[in-house]
């Protein structure tokens, strides 16, 4: 068998003028962390791998679901249960290419985001909450590397590219998250896959710039606010501009990176599940053969596979990751969930 | 007048909008907000807090450009002008 082509793969991408075989190298070059594979996230990796972008990293704490599948376009029926950030690595090994794309299934939180995004040269929101996305922002500031706002309810999205220092941070436009409650979500509006699929097409073309672009030219790229509606055919494109008196990219006070993620249970975007966290110091792993032991002798029905222990209890559904987190499906309040995973799983 | 747009999300929270053009008569953007509470009473608490200041996940654009004032919401607007109601998204 011969060796893959590449030049020939990308040729019509190459006959781009504003891409180019210069800037198609720079994309093979590029290392990307995509935070979040599901909806968005899905589309962007998809989108970053189909163009060549070489090294992809993706990193999710969740698991496919069937009511995914009609916007999640790296799953199919049977990878429900699985890890997504597996899932959809085994779907994009299948496209070919040069990329390289890696699979953490991981919660993503301020102990970790620096490993994760080790040798990342532009981070991708994916993330289907803002409290991420507050943290990404407080990260990239600090470090000086650019990431990509997405995000997208019912029909509508919004998408800013941020590159530190030279445009506006997300806390210049949106000074803080607000509080819970204030914002439609995926449960309460819906969500429609040509929806994601636009606002990921912008966050993907956006990206694909900047990588394509020498760091040294990227102030030529306009810090532009993007709203699309796709059900309506509205459109908004709007100049974002930096806020003197910014705390982040003006004060540089970051303090979504000294929020620890230890203890933390959060409700996740539609989805009627909590996801929880092991409180209590360093890194927890789980026994998962040991505690699915433990389960069964007391009468519970588990599936332990990829890496992940399922099993039913008090009519909820429980996911136990290694790392010792859980999703708790069936239930909104995190305190519920706490002390729900507390009682069966200990912490 | 000044012409109002409003993001698409903020219709679940004041159906009432829904479908309407918006055009009301303001000289700053603190009009605007009081213009659009006359139309739909609770719209004001939702865009501003009770000292009057943007909430922070809301932004306001007159043009294209994004309000200097989050404080007093005293950015001047000329008639033909269109104002632009924005707030963060937290799906994905």
């Amino acid at each position: 068998m011969s060796a893959p082509n590449f030049d020939a793969r990308f040729d019509r991408q190459v006959r781009f003028a504003a891409l180019g075989a210069a800037g198609q190298a720079r994309l093979e070059q590029a290392s990307v962390l995509v935070v979040g594979c599901g909806a968005l996230g899905g589309s962007l990796a998809l989108q970053l791998v189909r163009s060549g972008v070489g090294h992809v990293r993706l990193v999710d704490r969740d698991v496919v679901e069937l009511t995914n599948l009609p916007r999640q376009v790296l799953f199919e029926e049977r990878h429900i249960g699985r890890p997504k950030a597996l899932a959809a690595q085994e779907t994009l090994a299948r496209i070919g290419g040069p990329s390289r794309v890696e699979a953490l299934a991981e919660h993503v939180d301020a102990d970790n985001l620096a490993e994760l995004a080790r040798g990342a040269q532009l981070l991708l929101d994916g993330t289907d909450n803002l409290a991420t996305r507050y943290l990404i922002n407080d990260f990239c500031v600090e470090r000086g590397l650019p990431w990509i706002y997405g995000g997208v309810v019912g029909a509508a999205g919004l998408v800013l590219p941020i590159v530190p220092q030279l445009g506006p941070c997300l806390r210049c436009v949106f000074p803080e998250p607000p509080p819970p409650g204030a914002l439609p979500t995926c449960d309460t509006a819906g969500v429609i896959l040509p929806a994601v699929a636009a606002i990921a097409a912008l966050q993907c073309a956006a990206a694909l710039r900047l990588v394509a672009t020498p760091r040294e030219r990227w102030s030529e790229i306009e810090p532009h606010l993007i709203e699309l509606d796709v059900w309506r055919l509205e459109s908004r494109v709007l100049s974002a501009a930096r806020d003197p008196e910014c705390p982040c990219c003006g004060a540089r006070e970051f303090p979504y990176l000294d929020a620890s993620g230890e203890g933390l249970a959060i409700s996740l975007c539609g989805r009627n599940t909590v996801q929880v966290r092991p409180g209590g110091g360093a890194r927890a792993a789980a026994d998962l053969p040991a505690l699915a032991a433990r389960l069964e002798a007391s009468g519970f029905e588990l599936v332990l596979a990829d890496g992940v222990l399922r099993f039913s209890a008090e009519g909820k559904r429980f996911t136990v990751f290694r790392d010792a987190r859980a999703l708790i499906e069936g239930l909104e309040d995190p305190a519920r969930a706490r002390a729900l995973y507390d009682r069966f799983l200990g912490s | 007048m000044v012409q109002v747009h409003l993001t698409r999300h903020l219709f679940a929270f004041f159906p009432q909008l829904e479908g309407r053009a918006l055009e009301v008569e303001a000289s700053d953007v603190a009009g605007v907000v009081r213009a659009l509470e006359a139309l739909a009473p609770g719209i004001g608490f939702y865009v501003c807090d009770e000292r009057g200041r943007l909430r922070p996940h809301v932004n306001v654009f007159i043009g294209n450009s994004m309000v200097r004032d989050r404080r007093q919401l005293s950015d001047a607007l000329a008639p033909g002008d269109t104002v632009s109601i924005l707030q963060a998204l937290s799906g994905g």
